[in-house]
């Protein structure tokens, strides 16, 4: 399926969750990134659980300081 | 002799005392202590022991008075050695354990020298030989003495019956509870202790130092512009200007944020810097705050302060669900309160008071300086962000003013009440902490130097090992000082203070900070400058004892009514307690208040 991710379209597979597009997207610092998708912010502790669908905008922040 | 120590139940049970003085007052206390029924005879007796007995015959004993009940035992306290004698014989015949004070020759039984948490006792003896001896044993245990051993021996109690009705098989039964005593003594993360997980909980850092470098830098150069632009626009990781935020800084503030089990976690100038900007990020002037009464000088100053901002402080008498409920008014956006106030260490019902403002839709923010994540961690008792000043345990050595906000991001942020937040509102239960670190707290500018909090990561190491020391030093000065003459002491691991079950039950321990009263001020001031060890200076949480008249200080711009409300008199002396040898701070004490006069 495509998604958007950080302003660039994205073929990924469906049913991936947002840690596994952490992963998949290397993104840098994992511990400090911030996730908002579809301008909605989720929460860390879903990241795990939570899956991304068609159509998606994900957005990777950084307020670079302790803890996410 | 060959004494065995053997631990007999005594609820219920009858005991007799003969002599009413100050050896035989000794012994009913300590039987009812144990719940005993007590029978007093004497002609003359003091007043506390007639008190405390069940039963009181004022008059001589009789043999009869052998057969009257079914003793469990007999205590002989006179001063007549020959009737003493009489009393151990005629117990004896009737085969009743007898103690005779002062002549060990004569008992059956002797009274061991006790430490004593709940059910946990440690008895110690000489055998009748030397109650100096016994006495300077229990002191040395004391000071060894595992704090909240009690409570923690109560919670093993109930795991025990958990144990034997889930495992069938020992080893898994003992390494159940194991696993939970461990937790227990260590409060941290499953069975990682509070220690391991601060030093192996953190990231790793540049070529594999195991600290953090130090980042005295005021900026962070890039190769191409597109990647400043993306780090201010937070889409890429990385720093741009150490006021906004500082690699050296950002490793202290993950320790502290995983210390308190936090979702993010910003460090600060100072304490009262945080303060401020954790209140700022959330009230707008015409809002109000509820606060408790007895907070820290500097706090009760700075709410006076943003009166003039139009932020309304209003305080409650006491920080519980039922007293903060009739002051909630729509304007109300926070409360506040301390979780062991300083110094009069009012302990705050976090539970009661968080289930109170969150019926409202109001967060509690708590002060955590004086109590630190070893003693508890807020956040998960209801507290929705918790400050420390980290210029006091958290670093530990005195060295760096420093300050810090975590947030616990789980509060449903209602945007049309709390306004000052409206602009961060897609960012739901994490619009504070984001607030903070994108808008208010980086334009305040009140930011951790990156040398102090390099100072403050690595003094955060021992926090563990020094708070278990200060916290059974404390322990052990209270009872002593209580003990000395005209010294009235003020201490929540004492039984006598009003929060002591409340802190029991919420807290690992009853924190390092205790006050007393000398009875003048004067007499305040002569034996604070008679004391060797303990330094007089304005501060808490040194790895040193500290000292301090806090009413001539600390409180010199409150009113009379607001320090009193502290805990604070014309006689009041502080005294931060440090990880000295306990010996050597209870004679430093014992010859200060001696000098005192």
């Amino acid at each position: 399926m495509v998604i958007t991710v950080a302003g660039e379209k994205k073929e990924v597979a469906e049913g991936i969750t947002v840690a596994q597009l952490i992963e998949q997207e290397k993104v840098e610092m994992p511990m400090y990134v911030t996730v908002s998708v579809n301008e909605e912010f989720i929460e860390s502790g879903s990241f795990d659980t939570h899956v991304l669908k068609e159509n998606d905008e994900v957005e990777f922040l950084y307020f670079m300081g302790g803890g996410r | 002799m060959a004494y065995f120590p053997m631990m007999t139940d005594l609820s219920g049970g009858e005991t007799l005392v003969i002599g009413g003085g100050e050896e035989g007052t000794k012994k009913v206390r300590v039987l009812k202590d144990f719940g005993a029924r007590v029978t007093l005879i004497a002609p003359e007796a003091r007043e506390e022991a007639i008190r405390e007995a069940d039963r009181y015959a004022r008059r001589g004993f009789e043999t009869a008075d052998l057969d009257a009940a079914e003793w469990k035992l007999v205590v002989a306290a006179t001063e007549n050695r020959e009737l003493n004698r009489r009393i151990s014989e005629g117990t004896r015949e009737r085969r009743i354990p007898v103690n005779v004070v002062d002549d060990p020759e004569l008992c059956s039984f002797i009274f061991p020298a006790v430490i004593r948490d709940g059910d946990v006792i440690c008895s110690i003896s000489s055998g009748g030989k030397s109650p100096y001896v016994a006495q300077l044993v229990k002191e040395k245990v004391r000071g060894c003495w595992p704090e909240g051993i009690g409570r923690i021996n109560d919670r093993m109690g109930e795991y025990r019956e958990q144990a034997k009705r889930e495992y069938a098989d020992r080893e898994e039964r003992r390494r159940f509870l194991r696993e939970r005593l461990t937790e227990l003594l260590n409060p941290g993360t499953g069975t990682t202790g509070f220690t391991t997980a601060l030093l192996h909980g953190g990231e790793a850092f540049p070529q594999g130092g195991t600290l953090p470098p130090v980042a005295q830098v005021n900026a962070f150069r890039y190769e191409r512009m597109e990647d400043l632009e993306r780090v201010f626009e937070h889409r890429q990781a990385g720093y741009a200007y150490s006021r906004i935020g500082n690699p050296t800084v950002t490793a202290f503030e993950q320790r502290i944020n995983a210390l308190e089990h936090g979702q993010g976690a910003v460090a600060c100038a100072s304490g009262m810097a945080a303060l401020t900007a954790a209140i700022l990020a959330v009230c707008r002037s015409g809002d109000e705050i509820i606060a408790g009464r007895g907070l820290y000088g500097g706090t009760i100053d700075l709410f006076h302060d943003l009166e003039q901002l139009g932020i309304r402080t209003v305080f409650a008498e006491k920080m519980t669900g039922e007293s903060i409920r009739p002051l909630i008014t729509e304007k109300t956006r926070l409360v506040f309160g301390e979780v062991i106030s300083n110094p009069a260490q009012q302990v705050l019902d976090i539970p009661s008071v968080a289930a109170a403002a969150h019926e409202a839709g109001i967060p509690l923010f708590v002060d955590s300086t004086t109590a630190t994540p070893w003693l508890i961690r807020p956040l998960e008792k209801g507290a929705d962000a918790v400050i420390h000043s980290s210029s006091k345990y958290i670093n530990g050595g005195g060295n760096a003013i420093g300050g810090i906000i975590v947030d616990g991001g789980k509060f449903d942020w209602n945007f049309e009440k709390h306004t000052a937040l409206a602009e961060f509102r897609k960012f739901r239960r994490r619009a504070f902490m984001v607030r903070l670190r994108t808008d208010l707290w980086e334009n305040l500018g009140g930011c951790m130097a990156p040398m102090n909090a390099f100072l403050s990561y690595i003094g955060c190491e021992t926090l563990g090992l020094r708070m278990k020391r200060i916290c059974g030093n404390a322990a052990a000065l209270a009872r002593a000082l209580a003990g000395m003459p005209g010294i009235r002491v003020n201490y929540l691991g004492l039984e006598q203070h009003p929060d002591h079950a409340l802190a029991g039950s919420l807290m690992n321990g009853f924190g390092g900070i205790l006050n007393f009263r000398a009875g003048s001020r004067e007499r305040a001031y002569r034996i604070i400058n008679a004391l060797k060890y303990a330094a007089i200076a304005s501060n808490i949480g040194d790895v040193r004892t500290l000292v301090i008249h806090p009413a001539s200080t600390l409180y010199i711009r409150s009113g009379v009514q607001e320090r009193e409300a502290a805990g604070v008199y014309d006689d009041t002396v502080r005294v931060s307690v440090g990880i000295e040898d306990p010996e050597d701070l209870i004679a430093d004490f014992r010859r200060a208040v001696g000098a005192g006069g």
